[in-house]
């Protein structure tokens, strides 16, 4: 049985590796503080809708904040700050902005006690100094199941200059992190936001590669996850319907189109900017055989049951095909 | 789009008379007052030597010479030292203006602790370089001292870190077997030399190995070999001076951090490179712990890579702001300078590249120059700009500061009060004659006379510093293991009270900050002590042997007096700033906290498992440090008296060769000119004396 709520996400690597950034990719907007130096805030966790934010103690209580007061929230005695926005991402999954690792002003039980929460992780390791003792320390201390949810970002990509270079950098990080993450992905975070409309830059920061694993990645964890118990305060309702209001983000874009091919039972041309019709967001319905074969499943199939192999389809050809249009 | 053509647009030049074109070595001058001032030192320091020789006899010239031979083996040496792919080879390599002489690459590269030493002649005829292999002790002890690996950083996951080394060493040794063969074993323990240094050679020794580049040679004995030497001449750097390369810290293959820690103790100076857009992480703090118990005047922080902050002039001072707070909330040492720039800027001038760099680069670069050096941007050319902004000029200039105040003050000092006491012997024997020629000589003493005062000196000075030195120590000891005790009483009740209040499933934490606190003051304590003890009896000896001469000669010399040998520099104790299990928050010591079940055992082995953390470091400090400190007192007074012995006994041998006699060897005039000399000497060594 698939999960009941939307997956969680955590961001995390050394502090400075590109974490904030990469969350304003994601959710299309910039609710973070980005500095250059450490950003010295609890962990984050954003959820999609307009309630009004707050942190919550130690203690379990909560308080109420005003985003614009975020850098003021203390350290000690805070266990994490909650903040409701309409991005489109925020519709497939919530993330969880995670403090740098790394740290020496902040003590890593900081994050620590965040970790658990997380069905899945995204992994920011700085290119031109990737994969280091230190986070491969911290990595080795999570749950070996949660390799096969965890992606690994190079970011910074773009500061490696040329393509030998480039090539000796993730031959490196490859060999070291075999088996560590689900795949890792060059990343040029700056140029993915500034992206736009630019097709061509959006495949060349990485950002097209990464949003396709990042959209299998949520919807294996979903449709793998367990029920959740302690069901989140939020309805999962409330986030379903597209809001023409909400941040733009160009991945949730990618997750569209992505969520078209998935739920259209056979292979259509799809024009790039096509938008979702009705409000189908986690969970494809089990195909019919009015419907003919799916191109994609990932539904949940009970084990006695022997699952229809799905006809092989290239992901990145219908990608070409939908670009061409 | 070239920073040249920038700085030309901005530069409205009057005369319209910058080229097109900059050809670097006509467009950068480099030149490091900070380090032409430690040679225009040494010179001047060594005119006065040479003045001395040539008015001496023949006995005295040899031990002038021998002194000024000394001086003139200073080599300032500077140890670099930061995480892997901060820039460490790069900086080294833009340091000593030779781009590209020592390897890099995009991935951590450097695997062997490399000292250059620049103008330094080689200590052996026509060798340039010299790579030593470790023996097979060497190897077997890196493994088993892994046990303080990854503890370094308070890293996570330390327990499994230890068997993750292991496995390397392993692999390390299986891979460097199968790529020698049967030479393997012929090659451990030895050491290979050549007549000159180029890029192959040091690929082959200190380049990791890559076996998909083609070049099989490469990397071929860089696991086996422990340490590079390169002598090299730079003719724009004018003293003498060592750079150190050390493989990079916090790098997955845990072998070179290990190599690194090592390096770091046989070091006085050292640079911190940090990378300028991840400023100062726990791994930072901890090598900085390391070295903090030398004087912050020995540490530099250099902050590499701000060619690749998007607006250093604003970045910049975020950053210097946040090391600062950093550096002050761990307690580290203050005063450390802290100098921002660019290898890479630097390597891009020396090699005429400057219009080469990505638009990214230029574009900081442009940034930070208008920021920086806003006073320049009319004046200076566009390789003088970047090579500036770079911050290597900067850093040489500390540097250079720093061992003229240090090391090179010490070296001179030193020398001049030998040599002072060598004119100051001479003077005595010339007095004697002049006071023989007016008969007024009563001469008391026989060699045999003299040699027994000698041995009575000698005697209550050594027993006088042993004994003081035992006090101190003792009071040292005893300090140190009380303030041990009480912390560990301390602090395992705290953890009792603790388990009282929240039970055993909640984790406690307390910090070790108040040991280390308290030893590293107890050793400031003794240090100043140590210091203070070897002042006194090298003055009392000073005094003693000054008064013999007096008795020796029976006569009274206004102003005589014998000068206060120095004691040598002593080096401070790096295990100090070791990370010990309670600096670790996360990985084995919550595995031990979670393993450890049942109320009294928590007790118990919390104070057995500090005791065990914490005995080698207080044990270090009870003999290795205080072991340190009898070695360099005595060793100090022994060498004193020893020269204080030859010398009287030389001067009362040859006083005895009389005034007429002297004037028949001289000349008359001569005779004069030497009396005059000789005062002149004396009066300029004394500058340098104090």
């Amino acid at each position: 049985m698939p999960m009941n709520r939307k997956p969680r996400i955590a961001l995390m690597g050394e502090f400075s590796s590109g974490k904030s950034t990469l969350c304003n990719v994601l959710l299309g907007a910039r609710p973070l503080l980005e500095k250059v130096t450490a950003t010295q805030l609890p962990p984050v966790w954003l959820s999609y809708g307009s309630s009004p934010a707050y942190s919550v103690g130690l203690d379990g209580r909560k308080w109420a904040l005003d985003v614009a007061d975020l850098a003021s929230v203390a350290l000690d005695g805070t266990e994490h700050v909650r903040i409701f926005m309409k991005s489109d991402l925020l519709r497939y999954c919530d993330l969880i902005d995670m403090p740098g690792i790394s740290d020496p002003s902040m003590s890593s039980e900081v994050w620590e006690r965040m970790t658990h929460l997380a069905d899945g992780v995204l992994w920011c390791t700085p290119a031109n100094q990737a994969w280091r003792q230190s986070e491969s320390g911290v990595w080795s201390t999570f749950p070996a199941t949660m390799r096969r949810n965890a992606l690994l970002l190079v970011t910074r990509f773009d500061k490696i200059v040329g393509d030998s270079d480039r090539t000796k950098v993730l031959k490196r990080v490859g060999g070291e992190t075999e088996g560590l993450f689900a795949g890792f992905f060059p990343m040029a975070l700056t140029q993915a936001m500034a992206a736009g409309d630019d097709e061509a830059k959006w495949i060349d920061s990485g950002a097209q590669a990464f949003s396709t694993a990042l959209f299998e990645l949520i919807h294996r964890v979903t449709d793998e996850g367990v029920p959740d118990k302690n069901a989140p305060a939020i309805p999962v309702s409330e986030a379903d319907a597209p809001d023409p209001d909400a941040a733009k983000s160009l991945i949730a874009e990618q997750f569209e189109q992505l969520m078209v091919i998935r739920n259209t039972p056979v292979v259509k041309i799809l024009p790039r900017r096509v938008q979702a019709k009705g409000d189908r967001i986690m969970r494809t319905e089990r195909p019919t055989a009015e419907q003919g074969e799916t191109v994609v499943s990932f539904s949940d199939w009970p084990d006695d049951e022997v699952a229809p192999a799905p006809k092989e389809v290239d992901m990145r050809s219908v990608m070409n095909q939908s670009k061409g249009s | 789009m070239g920073l040249g053509a920038v700085v030309q647009m901005d530069e409205p030049n009057a005369a319209g008379t910058v080229p097109a074109v900059i050809e670097p070595e006509v467009a950068l001058v480099r030149s490091f007052p900070g380090l032409r001032r430690i040679s225009d030192a040494v010179q001047e320091f060594e005119d006065v030597l040479r003045d001395f020789v040539a008015m001496a006899d023949p006995e005295t010239a040899k031990k002038v010479s021998r002194i000024m031979a000394q001086t003139r083996e200073v080599e300032p040496s500077v140890t670099v030292i930061g995480q892997i792919k901060a820039g460490k080879t790069s900086l080294v390599n833009a340091m000593i203006g030779a781009p590209g002489l020592l390897p890099t690459d995009v991935n951590p590269w450097t695997s062997v602790v490399t000292s250059l030493h620049i103008n330094t002649p080689s200590p052996e005829l026509n060798v340039k370089a010299k790579f030593k292999f470790f023996d097979g002790a060497e190897w077997d002890k890196l493994v088993s001292n892994g046990g303080r690996i990854g503890q370094l950083a308070a890293r996570a996951g330390a327990d499994d870190e230890l068997e993750k080394l292991r496995l390397q060493v392993v692999e390390m040794r299986d891979k460097a077997q199968a790529r020698l063969g049967r030479k393997f074993e012929m090659l451990l323990g030895t050491e290979h030399r050549y007549g000159v240094v180029d890029d192959s050679l040091l690929r082959r020794y200190v380049c990791v190995g890559d076996e998909e580049a083609g070049t099989q040679d490469q990397g071929r004995f860089t696991d086996i070999t422990k340490s590079a030497d390169l002598w090299i001449e730079r003719a724009d750097i004018p003293t003498m001076l060592c750079v150190r390369d050390t493989p990079g810290v916090n790098d997955t293959f845990m072998m070179r951090e290990q190599i690194t820690i090592n390096a770091v103790r046989d070091s006085r100076s050292c640079i911190v490179v940090l990378s300028a857009h991840q400023a100062l992480t726990t791994m930072d703090m901890a090598l900085i712990r390391l070295i903090a118990h030398r004087q912050s005047r020995e540490i530099i922080i250099y902050v590499n890579r701000i060619d690749e902050l998007s607006d250093p002039a604003t970045q910049v001072p975020e950053i210097h702001k946040s090391i600062l707070e950093t550096l002050e909330k761990n307690n580290a040492p203050q005063d450390i300078d802290i100098i921002f720039g660019s290898a890479h800027w630097a390597n891009a001038v020396l090699m005429g590249q400057i219009d080469e760099m990505t638009d990214d680069s230029t574009e900081s670069a442009i940034n930070w120059t208008r920021a920086a050096f806003a006073d320049k941007v009319e004046s200076w050319s566009a390789e003088q700009l970047v090579w500036h902004a770079s911050g290597v000029p900067a850093l040489l200039e500390a540097l250079g500061q720093r061992m003229y105040e240090g090391p090179v003050h010490e070296t001179l000092q030193k020398a001049a009060r030998q040599s002072l006491n060598l004119a100051q012997s001479l003077d005595v024997v010339d007095q004697v004659r002049i006071l023989e020629q007016d008969g007024s000589l009563n001469r008391t003493m026989t060699p045999a006379d003299l040699d027994s005062e000698l041995v009575r000196i000698e005697k209550d000075c050594t027993d006088k510093l042993v004994a003081m030195t035992n006090t101190v120590c003792k009071d040292f000891t005893n300090r140190i293991d009380q303030s041990y005790e009480r912390f560990l009483e301390r602090a395992t009740s705290s953890l009792i009270e603790h388990l009282q209040t929240h039970g055993e499933d909640a984790t406690w934490h307390y910090s070790p900050l108040g040991l280390r606190m308290l030893l590293s003051s107890s050793y400031q304590v003794v240090l100043k002590k140590m210091h203070g003890i070897a002042a006194e009896v090298n003055a009392d000896a000073a005094r003693k042997i000054a008064e013999l001469y007096g008795k020796t000669f029976a006569i009274t010399v206004e102003g005589f007096k014998i000068e206060v040998p120095v004691v040598s520099y002593i080096p401070p104790p790096i295990n100090l700033g070791q990370t010990i299990a309670l600096d670790l928050q996360v990985g084995w010591w919550k595995g031990w906290w979670q393993r450890r079940r049942g109320y009294k055992a928590f007790a118990q082995d919390f104070y057995n498992l500090i005791r065990a953390e914490t005995d080698p470091i207080i044990n270090d400090l009870k003999t290795i440090q205080i072991g340190l400190f009898r070695e360099r007192t005595q060793g100090t007074l022994k060498d004193f008296l020893q020269e204080q012995r030859e010398l009287l006994m030389s001067a009362l041998a040859s006083s005895e060769i009389s005034m007429e006699e002297m004037k028949e060897l001289f000349g008359v005039n001569a005779w004069e000119d030497r009396q005059e000399c000789l005062a002149t000497i004396m009066d300029e060594l004394s500058d340098y004396a104090g």
